[in-house]
Protein backbone atom coordinates (compact mmCIF):
# COMPACT_ATOMS: atom_id res chain seq x y z
CA UNK A 1 0.00 0.00 0.00
CA UNK A 2 1.49 3.32 -1.20
CA UNK A 3 1.46 6.91 0.66
CA UNK A 4 -1.86 8.06 -1.04
CA UNK A 5 -3.79 4.54 -0.55
CA UNK A 6 -2.97 4.37 3.11
CA UNK A 7 -3.71 8.37 4.07
CA UNK A 8 -7.14 7.47 1.70
CA UNK A 9 -7.79 5.13 4.02
CA UNK A 10 -7.29 6.71 7.15
CA UNK A 11 -9.74 9.44 6.35
CA UNK A 12 -12.09 6.85 5.46
CA UNK A 13 -11.39 4.93 9.02
CA UNK A 14 -12.01 8.18 10.55
CA UNK A 15 -15.18 8.91 8.73
CA UNK A 16 -13.58 12.19 7.22
CA UNK A 17 -14.23 11.15 3.62
CA UNK A 18 -18.21 12.14 2.44
CA UNK A 19 -18.16 10.26 -1.00
CA UNK A 20 -20.17 11.78 -4.10
CA UNK A 21 -22.35 9.87 -6.57
CA UNK A 22 -21.06 9.62 -9.99
CA UNK A 23 -24.76 11.41 -11.41
CA UNK A 24 -24.17 14.36 -8.94
CA UNK A 25 -20.64 14.85 -9.73
CA UNK A 26 -21.49 15.11 -13.45
CA UNK A 27 -24.07 17.38 -12.63
CA UNK A 28 -22.04 19.59 -10.82
CA UNK A 29 -19.83 19.76 -13.82
CA UNK A 30 -22.53 20.50 -16.41
CA UNK A 31 -24.55 23.25 -14.13
CA UNK A 32 -21.44 24.85 -13.11
CA UNK A 33 -21.45 27.40 -15.62
CA UNK A 34 -25.30 28.26 -15.42
CA UNK A 35 -25.09 28.22 -12.04
CA UNK A 36 -22.44 30.88 -11.98
CA UNK A 37 -24.27 33.08 -14.66
CA UNK A 38 -27.19 32.68 -12.61
CA UNK A 39 -25.78 34.43 -9.67
CA UNK A 40 -24.12 36.96 -11.81
CA UNK A 41 -26.83 37.63 -13.03
CA UNK A 42 -28.43 38.30 -9.39
CA UNK A 43 -25.94 40.20 -8.17
CA UNK A 44 -25.56 42.86 -11.11
CA UNK A 45 -22.67 42.01 -12.56
CA UNK A 46 -23.95 40.26 -15.66
CA UNK A 47 -23.11 41.66 -19.32
CA UNK A 48 -23.17 40.18 -22.34
CA UNK A 49 -19.77 40.55 -22.58
CA UNK A 50 -19.11 38.79 -19.29
CA UNK A 51 -21.27 35.87 -20.49
CA UNK A 52 -19.07 35.47 -23.12
CA UNK A 53 -15.88 35.29 -21.02
CA UNK A 54 -17.56 33.24 -18.62
CA UNK A 55 -18.56 30.81 -21.40
CA UNK A 56 -14.83 30.57 -22.61
CA UNK A 57 -13.54 30.20 -18.81
CA UNK A 58 -15.46 27.76 -18.52
CA UNK A 59 -14.61 25.92 -21.48
CA UNK A 60 -10.81 26.24 -21.03
CA UNK A 61 -11.41 24.82 -17.51
CA UNK A 62 -12.61 21.89 -18.89
CA UNK A 63 -10.29 21.50 -21.06
CA UNK A 64 -7.43 21.14 -18.63
CA UNK A 65 -6.30 25.07 -18.86
CA UNK A 66 -6.10 26.64 -15.35
CA UNK A 67 -6.88 30.13 -16.23
CA UNK A 68 -8.15 33.05 -14.21
CA UNK A 69 -11.31 34.91 -15.38
CA UNK A 70 -8.71 37.93 -15.97
CA UNK A 71 -6.67 35.64 -18.17
CA UNK A 72 -9.54 34.63 -20.15
CA UNK A 73 -10.42 38.14 -20.64
CA UNK A 74 -7.26 39.17 -22.25
CA UNK A 75 -7.18 36.00 -24.40
CA UNK A 76 -10.64 36.84 -25.66
CA UNK A 77 -9.42 40.07 -26.40
CA UNK A 78 -6.38 39.50 -28.33
CA UNK A 79 -8.06 36.50 -30.39
CA UNK A 80 -10.88 38.94 -30.99
CA UNK A 81 -8.22 41.69 -32.19
CA UNK A 82 -6.23 38.85 -34.40
CA UNK A 83 -9.65 38.12 -36.15
CA UNK A 84 -10.20 41.67 -36.45
CA UNK A 85 -6.91 41.80 -37.95
CA UNK A 86 -7.39 38.93 -40.07
CA UNK A 87 -10.80 39.77 -41.19
CA UNK A 88 -9.69 43.88 -42.26
CA UNK A 89 -6.18 41.94 -44.10
CA UNK A 90 -8.91 39.52 -46.02
CA UNK A 91 -11.16 42.25 -47.05
CA UNK A 92 -8.51 44.56 -48.15
CA UNK A 93 -6.46 42.32 -49.91
CA UNK A 94 -9.94 41.04 -51.67
CA UNK A 95 -10.55 44.52 -52.37
CA UNK A 96 -7.47 45.49 -53.63
CA UNK A 97 -7.85 41.96 -56.00
CA UNK A 98 -10.84 43.14 -57.58
CA UNK A 99 -9.63 46.83 -58.31
CA UNK A 100 -6.82 45.37 -60.04
CA UNK A 101 -6.52 44.36 -63.66
CA UNK A 102 -5.87 41.09 -63.96
CA UNK A 103 -3.22 40.93 -66.41
CA UNK A 104 -0.71 44.01 -66.05
CA UNK A 105 0.86 45.88 -68.95
CA UNK A 106 4.69 45.09 -68.71
CA UNK A 107 6.01 47.86 -70.88
CA UNK A 108 3.68 49.99 -68.68
CA UNK A 109 5.53 48.57 -65.39
CA UNK A 110 8.82 49.11 -66.60
CA UNK A 111 8.48 52.94 -67.39
CA UNK A 112 7.98 53.44 -63.74
CA UNK A 113 4.12 54.92 -64.66
CA UNK A 114 1.75 55.91 -61.90
CA UNK A 115 -0.72 53.08 -61.31
CA UNK A 116 -3.55 55.14 -62.46
CA UNK A 117 -1.89 55.79 -66.17
CA UNK A 118 -0.97 52.31 -66.34
CA UNK A 119 -4.80 51.51 -65.58
CA UNK A 120 -5.92 54.04 -68.14
CA UNK A 121 -3.04 52.36 -70.73
CA UNK A 122 -4.21 49.21 -70.43
CA UNK A 123 -7.79 49.73 -71.54
CA UNK A 124 -6.81 51.72 -74.73
CA UNK A 125 -5.84 50.59 -78.20
CA UNK A 126 -2.22 49.93 -79.14
CA UNK A 127 -1.73 53.13 -80.71
CA UNK A 128 -2.90 55.09 -78.07
CA UNK A 129 -0.37 52.73 -75.35
CA UNK A 130 2.27 54.69 -77.70
CA UNK A 131 0.58 57.63 -77.76
CA UNK A 132 2.22 61.09 -77.62
CA UNK A 133 1.30 64.56 -77.88
CA UNK A 134 3.53 64.64 -81.04
CA UNK A 135 1.35 61.88 -82.54
CA UNK A 136 -2.03 63.20 -81.21
CA UNK A 137 -1.31 66.74 -83.15
CA UNK A 138 -0.28 64.89 -86.53
CA UNK A 139 -3.00 62.43 -86.10
CA UNK A 140 -6.33 63.82 -88.62
CA UNK A 141 -9.33 62.45 -87.24
CA UNK A 142 -11.78 61.42 -90.25
CA UNK A 143 -15.88 62.36 -89.91
CA UNK A 144 -18.54 60.69 -91.55
CA UNK A 145 -19.33 62.79 -94.73
CA UNK A 146 -22.58 64.71 -94.63
CA UNK A 147 -24.79 63.78 -97.46
CA UNK A 148 -27.25 66.36 -98.45
CA UNK A 149 -29.22 65.21 -101.47
CA UNK A 150 -26.84 62.31 -102.24
CA UNK A 151 -27.51 59.13 -100.32
CA UNK A 152 -26.42 57.86 -97.08
CA UNK A 153 -24.55 54.78 -98.43
CA UNK A 154 -22.54 57.18 -101.21
CA UNK A 155 -20.94 59.62 -98.58
CA UNK A 156 -20.46 56.59 -96.53
CA UNK A 157 -18.45 55.32 -98.94
CA UNK A 158 -16.53 58.51 -99.67
CA UNK A 159 -15.67 58.79 -95.83
CA UNK A 160 -13.77 55.22 -96.13
CA UNK A 161 -12.51 55.71 -99.10
CA UNK A 162 -10.20 58.93 -98.20
CA UNK A 163 -9.68 57.64 -94.28
CA UNK A 164 -8.14 54.44 -96.34
CA UNK A 165 -6.13 56.41 -98.71
CA UNK A 166 -4.85 58.95 -96.18
CA UNK A 167 -3.98 55.78 -94.08
CA UNK A 168 -2.11 54.66 -96.79
CA UNK A 169 -0.31 57.96 -97.70
CA UNK A 170 0.05 59.43 -94.09
CA UNK A 171 0.33 56.31 -92.48
CA UNK A 172 -2.13 54.40 -90.56
CA UNK A 173 -1.39 55.77 -86.91
CA UNK A 174 -2.07 59.29 -87.71
CA UNK A 175 -5.44 58.37 -89.26
CA UNK A 176 -8.45 57.49 -87.60
CA UNK A 177 -11.62 56.97 -89.52
CA UNK A 178 -14.46 57.72 -86.43
CA UNK A 179 -17.04 55.73 -88.74
CA UNK A 180 -15.57 52.55 -87.84
CA UNK A 181 -15.93 53.25 -83.58
CA UNK A 182 -12.39 54.33 -83.04
CA UNK A 183 -13.54 57.53 -81.52
CA UNK A 184 -11.11 56.64 -78.60
CA UNK A 185 -8.64 57.83 -80.17
CA UNK A 186 -7.20 61.30 -79.38
CA UNK A 187 -5.96 63.48 -82.71
CA UNK A 188 -5.09 66.69 -83.68
CA UNK A 189 -6.74 67.30 -86.75
CA UNK A 190 -10.75 67.15 -87.57
CA UNK A 191 -11.37 66.31 -91.31
CA UNK A 192 -15.29 66.79 -92.34
CA UNK A 193 -16.32 66.63 -95.71
CA UNK A 194 -19.52 66.49 -97.76
CA UNK A 195 -21.34 64.68 -100.60
CA UNK A 196 -23.18 66.91 -102.68
CA UNK A 197 -25.31 65.59 -105.75
CA UNK A 198 -27.30 68.16 -107.91
CA UNK A 199 -28.50 66.97 -111.54
CA UNK A 200 -26.35 63.95 -111.69
CA UNK A 201 -23.44 65.63 -110.71
CA UNK A 202 -21.31 64.76 -107.30
CA UNK A 203 -19.63 67.96 -105.33
CA UNK A 204 -17.27 66.53 -102.46
CA UNK A 205 -15.71 69.22 -99.97
CA UNK A 206 -13.46 68.21 -97.49
CA UNK A 207 -11.95 70.55 -94.74
CA UNK A 208 -9.25 69.56 -91.93
CA UNK A 209 -9.52 71.78 -88.86
CA UNK A 210 -7.01 72.41 -85.93
CA UNK A 211 -9.34 70.84 -83.12
CA UNK A 212 -8.14 73.27 -80.49
CA UNK A 213 -8.68 76.56 -82.25
CA UNK A 214 -10.95 75.27 -85.02
CA UNK A 215 -8.37 76.97 -87.48
CA UNK A 216 -8.99 75.65 -90.95
CA UNK A 217 -5.54 73.89 -92.08
CA UNK A 218 -6.51 72.83 -95.57
CA UNK A 219 -9.62 73.04 -97.88
CA UNK A 220 -10.46 71.15 -101.21
CA UNK A 221 -13.09 70.20 -103.72
CA UNK A 222 -13.71 67.79 -106.39
CA UNK A 223 -16.76 67.44 -108.66
CA UNK A 224 -17.19 64.65 -110.78
CA UNK A 225 -20.16 63.76 -113.33
CA UNK A 226 -20.96 60.56 -112.63
CA UNK A 227 -21.16 58.14 -109.73
CA UNK A 228 -18.12 55.70 -111.21
CA UNK A 229 -15.87 59.28 -110.96
CA UNK A 230 -16.58 59.61 -107.02
CA UNK A 231 -14.05 57.48 -105.73
CA UNK A 232 -10.96 58.23 -107.99
CA UNK A 233 -12.13 62.00 -106.50
CA UNK A 234 -11.84 60.95 -103.11
CA UNK A 235 -8.84 59.71 -103.46
CA UNK A 236 -7.33 62.91 -104.79
CA UNK A 237 -8.58 64.88 -102.28
CA UNK A 238 -6.86 62.75 -99.91
CA UNK A 239 -3.60 62.59 -101.66
CA UNK A 240 -4.11 66.50 -101.44
CA UNK A 241 -4.32 66.39 -97.68
CA UNK A 242 -1.34 64.14 -97.36
CA UNK A 243 0.58 66.74 -99.76
CA UNK A 244 -0.64 69.70 -97.52
CA UNK A 245 -0.01 68.57 -94.22
CA UNK A 246 3.21 67.17 -93.36
CA UNK A 247 2.58 63.39 -92.61
CA UNK A 248 3.38 61.83 -89.57
CA UNK A 249 5.50 59.29 -90.90
CA UNK A 250 7.36 60.49 -94.39
CA UNK A 251 7.49 57.17 -95.84
CA UNK A 252 4.10 56.59 -95.83
CA UNK A 253 3.73 59.08 -98.21
CA UNK A 254 6.40 58.39 -100.67
CA UNK B 1 -13.12 31.29 -6.36
CA UNK B 2 -15.94 30.40 -7.36
CA UNK B 3 -14.72 27.18 -9.98
CA UNK B 4 -12.81 26.03 -6.91
CA UNK B 5 -14.91 25.76 -4.35
CA UNK B 6 -18.18 25.79 -5.58
CA UNK B 7 -18.11 21.64 -5.35
CA UNK B 8 -17.09 21.69 -1.88
CA UNK B 9 -20.20 23.52 -1.34
CA UNK B 10 -22.54 22.34 -3.92
CA UNK B 11 -21.71 18.65 -1.91
CA UNK B 12 -21.72 19.82 1.34
CA UNK B 13 -25.34 21.28 1.06
CA UNK B 14 -26.28 18.56 -0.93
CA UNK B 15 -25.23 15.76 1.67
CA UNK B 16 -27.59 17.40 4.53
CA UNK B 17 -30.29 18.27 2.07
CA UNK B 18 -30.22 15.36 -0.19
CA UNK B 19 -31.54 17.29 -2.92
CA UNK B 20 -29.83 18.41 -6.12
CA UNK B 21 -32.37 20.85 -6.80
CA UNK B 22 -32.56 22.90 -3.45
CA UNK B 23 -29.11 22.02 -3.22
CA UNK B 24 -28.06 24.17 -6.31
CA UNK B 25 -30.54 26.92 -4.96
CA UNK B 26 -28.29 26.90 -1.70
CA UNK B 27 -25.91 27.45 -3.61
CA UNK B 28 -26.59 30.15 -5.36
CA UNK B 29 -27.37 31.98 -2.11
CA UNK B 30 -24.21 31.43 -0.80
CA UNK B 31 -21.89 32.55 -3.49
CA UNK B 32 -24.51 35.68 -3.88
CA UNK B 33 -23.80 36.62 -0.09
CA UNK B 34 -19.60 35.98 -0.63
CA UNK B 35 -19.90 38.02 -3.31
CA UNK B 36 -21.45 40.88 -1.83
CA UNK B 37 -19.43 40.72 1.36
CA UNK B 38 -15.57 39.46 -0.40
CA UNK B 39 -14.45 42.39 0.57
CA UNK B 40 -15.04 41.93 4.38
CA UNK B 41 -13.66 37.67 3.96
CA UNK B 42 -10.30 37.03 4.77
CA UNK B 43 -10.93 33.11 4.14
CA UNK B 44 -13.04 32.55 1.53
CA UNK B 45 -13.07 28.77 2.38
CA UNK B 46 -13.67 28.87 5.97
CA UNK B 47 -16.24 31.60 5.22
CA UNK B 48 -17.87 29.51 2.40
CA UNK B 49 -18.80 26.49 4.83
CA UNK B 50 -20.00 28.19 7.48
CA UNK B 51 -22.02 30.03 5.23
CA UNK B 52 -23.39 26.66 4.06
CA UNK B 53 -24.38 25.64 7.23
CA UNK B 54 -25.78 28.42 8.16
CA UNK B 55 -27.97 28.47 4.81
CA UNK B 56 -29.01 24.54 5.08
CA UNK B 57 -30.29 25.34 8.73
CA UNK B 58 -32.31 28.21 7.33
CA UNK B 59 -33.89 25.77 5.03
CA UNK B 60 -34.62 23.60 7.17
CA UNK B 61 -36.41 25.93 9.61
CA UNK B 62 -38.00 26.87 6.22
CA UNK B 63 -39.43 23.60 5.06
CA UNK B 64 -39.47 21.34 8.28
CA UNK B 65 -39.95 23.98 11.41
CA UNK B 66 -40.75 21.01 13.59
CA UNK B 67 -37.40 19.53 13.28
CA UNK B 68 -35.98 19.64 16.70
CA UNK B 69 -32.73 21.00 16.35
CA UNK B 70 -31.31 21.95 13.04
CA UNK B 71 -27.83 22.07 14.39
CA UNK B 72 -28.11 18.64 15.07
CA UNK B 73 -27.03 17.67 11.44
CA UNK B 74 -23.63 19.64 11.98
CA UNK B 75 -22.23 18.26 15.16
CA UNK B 76 -18.98 17.14 16.14
CA UNK B 77 -18.03 13.99 14.48
CA UNK B 78 -15.30 13.60 16.92
CA UNK B 79 -17.75 12.66 19.71
CA UNK B 80 -18.73 9.43 17.50
CA UNK B 81 -15.34 8.34 18.29
CA UNK B 82 -13.81 7.16 21.87
CA UNK B 83 -10.77 7.34 24.01
CA UNK B 84 -7.35 6.91 21.91
CA UNK B 85 -9.37 6.98 18.28
CA UNK B 86 -11.63 10.42 19.06
CA UNK B 87 -7.51 12.08 20.03
CA UNK B 88 -6.37 10.69 16.52
CA UNK B 89 -9.35 11.79 14.93
CA UNK B 90 -9.10 15.47 16.23
CA UNK B 91 -4.98 15.64 15.03
CA UNK B 92 -6.20 14.30 11.55
CA UNK B 93 -8.87 17.06 11.56
CA UNK B 94 -6.62 19.58 12.56
CA UNK B 95 -4.11 19.14 9.99
CA UNK B 96 -6.79 18.97 7.05
CA UNK B 97 -7.92 22.40 8.21
CA UNK B 98 -4.52 23.71 8.48
CA UNK B 99 -4.15 25.64 5.59
CA UNK B 100 -0.48 25.55 5.99
CA UNK B 101 -0.02 22.09 4.59
CA UNK B 102 -1.68 23.16 1.29
CA UNK B 103 0.88 24.40 -0.74
CA UNK B 104 -1.50 26.74 -2.94
CA UNK B 105 -5.42 27.32 -2.26
CA UNK B 106 -6.21 24.44 -5.26
CA UNK B 107 -4.73 21.95 -3.53
CA UNK B 108 -7.24 22.52 -0.82
CA UNK B 109 -9.89 22.10 -3.24
CA UNK B 110 -7.99 19.38 -5.00
CA UNK B 111 -7.70 17.05 -1.78
CA UNK B 112 -11.36 17.77 -0.85
CA UNK B 113 -12.48 16.29 -4.50
CA UNK B 114 -10.20 13.59 -4.70
CA UNK B 115 -10.01 12.03 -1.28
CA UNK B 116 -13.16 13.36 0.76
CA UNK B 117 -15.77 13.28 -2.05
CA UNK B 118 -13.68 10.12 -4.36
CA UNK B 119 -13.63 11.72 -7.67
CA UNK B 120 -11.20 10.34 -10.09
CA UNK B 121 -8.04 12.12 -10.96
CA UNK B 122 -9.58 12.96 -14.39
CA UNK B 123 -12.87 14.79 -13.14
CA UNK B 124 -11.13 16.24 -10.75
CA UNK B 125 -8.92 17.92 -13.13
CA UNK B 126 -12.13 18.93 -15.34
CA UNK B 127 -13.44 20.97 -12.02
CA UNK B 128 -10.32 22.76 -11.38
CA UNK B 129 -8.78 23.27 -14.99
CA UNK B 130 -6.01 20.77 -14.45
CA UNK B 131 -4.70 18.29 -16.39
CA UNK B 132 -4.72 14.52 -15.26
CA UNK B 133 -0.86 14.83 -15.14
CA UNK B 134 -0.79 18.07 -13.26
CA UNK B 135 -3.97 16.39 -10.32
CA UNK B 136 -1.28 13.86 -9.84
CA UNK B 137 1.50 15.68 -9.32
CA UNK B 138 -0.30 17.96 -7.53
CA UNK B 139 -2.15 15.71 -5.10
CA UNK B 140 0.89 13.89 -4.40
CA UNK B 141 2.81 16.96 -3.18
CA UNK B 142 -0.25 17.45 -1.00
CA UNK B 143 -0.26 14.04 0.38
CA UNK B 144 3.35 14.29 1.38
CA UNK B 145 2.98 17.52 3.26
CA UNK B 146 -0.07 16.15 4.81
CA UNK B 147 1.78 13.05 5.87
CA UNK B 148 4.47 14.69 7.11
CA UNK B 149 2.45 17.24 9.51
CA UNK B 150 0.76 14.13 11.20
CA UNK B 151 4.38 12.53 12.16
CA UNK B 152 5.00 16.23 13.60
CA UNK B 153 2.24 15.76 15.43
CA UNK B 154 2.98 12.11 16.53
CA UNK B 155 1.15 10.17 14.27
CA UNK B 156 4.17 8.64 12.52
CA UNK B 157 3.07 5.17 11.38
CA UNK B 158 -0.25 5.01 9.80
CA UNK B 159 -0.22 1.23 9.20
CA UNK B 160 -0.15 1.05 13.08
CA UNK B 161 -3.45 2.71 13.27
CA UNK B 162 -5.01 1.04 10.26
Amino acid sequence: MNKTEQLEKLLRKFRFDRPVEPGVRERISRNKKRQFTAIMKKTGGYTFSFGIIASLFFALKKLGLGVSIVKTALILAAATTAAATLIAVGVYTAATNINQPEKKDDSSIETGKPVSEQVINTDLSPIMQNDSSDAVARRIGVQFFTADAADKKMAMAVTDIVARELAATRGGEYTVNTRNGNAGKRYGMILVGSVDRHDGAYTITARVSDVRDSRVIFYASEKVLSTEDVAAASKSIARKITRSIPAGNPAAGK
Amino acid sequence: MFNDHYAMVFNLVNMKVNNPDEAEDICQEVFIRLYEKLDMIENPRTWLIGASRLEVMAYYRKVKPDLVDSEDMFQDMNLAFVNGMRETRMIINDVLENEDNFEKECDIALFSLIAINNYTYEEAGRELGMTKRQVRYRYGKTVDRLLDSLKKKGIKNIEDIL
